[in-house]
């Protein structure tokens, strides 16, 4: 089924514009990654209004592209400045820097862009050949086994690997809240809009996530200061030789990506997961003289080949069960909505070559994110040297304008403004931002299994134990949500019982 | 053995903190505001409207109450939580505030002002105003860049959502607009 998507896809994704799409998604995608304290996410967000004007699957083609190189462009700047440009990039400096400072600058970054890319094929040929699988396998699914679905996506996303599960869950709760708000496509009834005929549609996917991420992030680079810093970045040659390098660790790269994949299937855990446990990996099955730690090339092979292929893993939940796995798999989730193609089994059922562009896009953006990593390094150092000062009216420009652009209204600008005002307060507390999105686009999922279970249920909540495969997901549910609340606790005891005994 | 405290690190998320205790339980105090929304149009609106009861598909009131139920419970273990932990508790560490608030104080209502007059100056006017005025207060004093950054800035957007898009951008009370 993976090569009839592929054969399917052909006719949408190859064409000059969808191709040209991708690969100035992946250039943007590798700048943005490049430019500590964006990402990705951000990458996605900003270009995420213009897209709509493209047809579905150059756009997608776009956004994924963005997704891949923006994973791969932290590197950059945490092997030359030792600064990780994205959180996914933080274990590569662990060997990276180093490599560095023993002048191998170029041979690192070389090394972590072209770790990436086959790290991402890898992911890409995975992702391929299970999605339409685990499609196949959902079409079993009714809507109690898709509410339990979602409810388990939104609070994987709020507990694993996070320091405050619970606060993980309040934001996820208050979005799946938001995503109440408008008409209730069940029964019509206008829900909290209070008046407003601007609400009845609720607030626009794109105003929630400009302003939650893009115009909090503002704020707080402003409350961190240094924003007429110019940091002090070394010229840097990238060699071929980098590739010659990457072949003498072939296991090493085929590991982390399989590592990379599966951490990056599994809702919550993503990039970061990925790279740390691969990078813990490698270091345990290499011998003492490779220096792990000290400028290893297989550390920065390691960690850079899992968090891109975990992009991959993370669109197959997305793409088929509709389960996004972190806030950029949901965004572009709610971009394949907004174009009128809903993930999961319908998709590959009845949209076979909007899946097969996708797929192609994310192979081609990485067969893109090679080529450019090697030809324009130096352009994604100078853009190091960029001023925060400078950079920021831009990102506030196209954050204004893209919000405004989608329906031209100036109350999707008031609630971009709303949400970054949310979002700054909630980020000065601790509380995690990316469940809100994932609530937000689970939302209408949720709440249209969870009623259409009551409603077929012949006798109330029992649905959702009477059926073996929702009671499971449901018992996986519950395993998590105690794993949030007490895990810490557990953790601790065990560590003060550890110590007693020694 | 003894412990150091912890370094206030200004990019760590929950840094800068009003040491006020009660300022750690913000958060929890404003979001109980709209699960009181919730409660209070369940209650009023959609009762009168009749949506509020009956079978799972017309009770559209059944699943934003039991969200806002759950949320509150979620709020009250969150703030038993943060009273367990101690001012110590992570995420409640004062630390340095802002190096300049009253940057982030102007960047916040320039761009409050920007959204407030763009449908009164229109694009053409607004932007380079508001841009220029964020490089100022942001502490830019180049004239190369007071100059280029604002005027490319609003050309550029012209030229990629107007001229590319096909977006209608606000012309403001006084009609200006450029057609491309």
């Amino acid at each position: 089924m993976g090569v009839d998507a592929l054969i399917a896809g052909w006719e949408l994704f190859g064409t000059p514009l969808a191709i040209a799409m991708t690969i100035f998604g992946c250039f943007l995608g590798l700048i943005i990654g490049v430019m500590p304290g964006l990402g990705p996410l951000m990458g996605i967000i900003l270009l995420l209004p213009a897209v709509f004007h493209l047809p579905p699957v150059a756009a997608m083609g776009a956004l994924i592209a963005i997704f891949v190189g923006g994973s791969c462009g932290g590197a950059v700047s945490a092997i030359v400045l030792r600064i990780p440009g994205t959180p996914i990039a933080a274990a590569t400096l662990l060997d990276g820097y180093p490599m560095a400072q023993k002048g191998r600058a170029g041979e690192a970054i070389g090394l972590a862009i072209s770790a990436s890319a086959v790290g991402g094929i890898i992911g890409g040929i995975i992702l391929i050949a299970l999605a339409p699988v685990l499609a196949d396998f959902a079409l079993r699914f009714g809507p109690p086994e898709y509410f339990a679905l979602t409810l388990m996506g939104l609070i994987a996303i709020a507990v694993v690997g996070r320091e405050a599960p619970l606060k993980g869950f309040i934001t996820g709760v208050l979005g799946l809240l938001i995503a109440t708000i408008g008409t209730d496509a069940i029964s019509n009834a206008q829900r909290f809009t209070f008046g407003y005929f601007e609400l009845s549609s609720g607030f626009h996917i794109v105003a929630i996530v400009v302003g939650l991420f893009a115009v909090s992030e503002v704020l707080f680079q402003i409350r961190g200061g240094g924003l007429l810093e110019a940091p002090k970045v070394p010229r840097v040659r990238i060699s071929l030789f980098s590739l010659v390098l990457l072949l003498k660790h072939p296991v090493n790269l085929v590991r982390s990506s399989a590592i990379g994949t599966f951490f990056g299937s599994l809702p919550g855990a993503g990039g970061v997961i990925s790279a740390f446990s691969s990078y813990a990996v490698a270091k345990a099955q290499a011998r003492p003289e490779d220096g792990y730690g000290e400028g290893a090339e297989g550390g920065v092979v390691a960690t850079e080949a899992a968090n891109n292929a975990s992009a991959g893993g993370t669109l197959i939940p997305t793409m088929a069960l509709g389960v996004p796995g972190d806030a950029s798999a949901a965004v572009l989730m709610s971009a394949l909505i907004l174009f009128g193609y809903f993930p999961g089994p319908e998709l590959f059922e009845q949209n076979l070559d909007v899946a097969g562009g996708m797929f192609l896009a994310y192979i081609f953006a990485n067969v893109a994110l090679a080529g450019l990593g090697f030809l324009m390094t130096p352009v994604f150092l100078s853009v190091l040297r960029l001023r925060k000062v400078h950079l920021l009216p831009v990102v506030v420009m196209l954050s204004v304008m893209g919000t405004f652009a989608l329906q031209s209204s100036i109350f999707d600008l008031w609630s971009m403004l709303g949400f970054g005002a949310l979002g700054y307060f909630l980020r000065l507390h601790g509380y995690p931002l990316a469940p809100i999105v994932i609530g937000v686009v689970l939302g209408p999922i949720c709440e249209a299994n969870f009623r259409r279970s009551l409603l077929i249920s012949r006798d109330g909540l029992s649905i959702f134990w009477e059926r073996e495969i929702t009671f499971t997901i449901l018992l996986v549910t519950a395993l998590l949500v105690l794993w949030g609340l007490v895990g810490k606790g557990v953790s601790r005891w065990l560590k003060r019982q550890f110590q007693r005994v020694i | 053995m003894t412990r150091s405290k912890p370094q206030p690190d200004a990019t760590q998320l929950g840094s800068g903190l009003p040491t006020h205790p009660m300022w750690r339980h913000m958060p929890a105090v404003f979001l109980t505001v709209p699960c009181g929304l919730v409660f209070y149009e369940a209650a009023t609106t959609l009762t009168e409207q009749g949506y509020a009861s009956g079978t799972p598909i017309s009770n559209a009131a059944l699943y934003p109450r039991l969200l806002a139920g759950l949320l509150l419970a979620l709020l009250a273990l969150q703030v038993v939580s943060d009273v367990r932990s101690g001012p110590e508790a992570a995420g409640s560490e004062p630390a340095a505030a802002p190096d300049r608030p009253g940057q982030l104080l102007f960047a916040a209502l320039g761009m409050v002002a920007y959204v407030l007059l763009l449908p009164v100056l229109g694009f053409l006017l607004a932007t380079p105003i508001f841009v220029l005025a964020m490089l100022l207060a942001l502490g830019d004093r180049d004239p190369v860049t007071l100059s280029a950054l604002p005027l490319g800035l609003t050309l550029g957007c012209l030229a990629v959502f107007q001229g590319l898009f096909s977006v209608n951008l606000p012309r403001g009370l006084l009609g200006i607009a450029v057609n491309l």
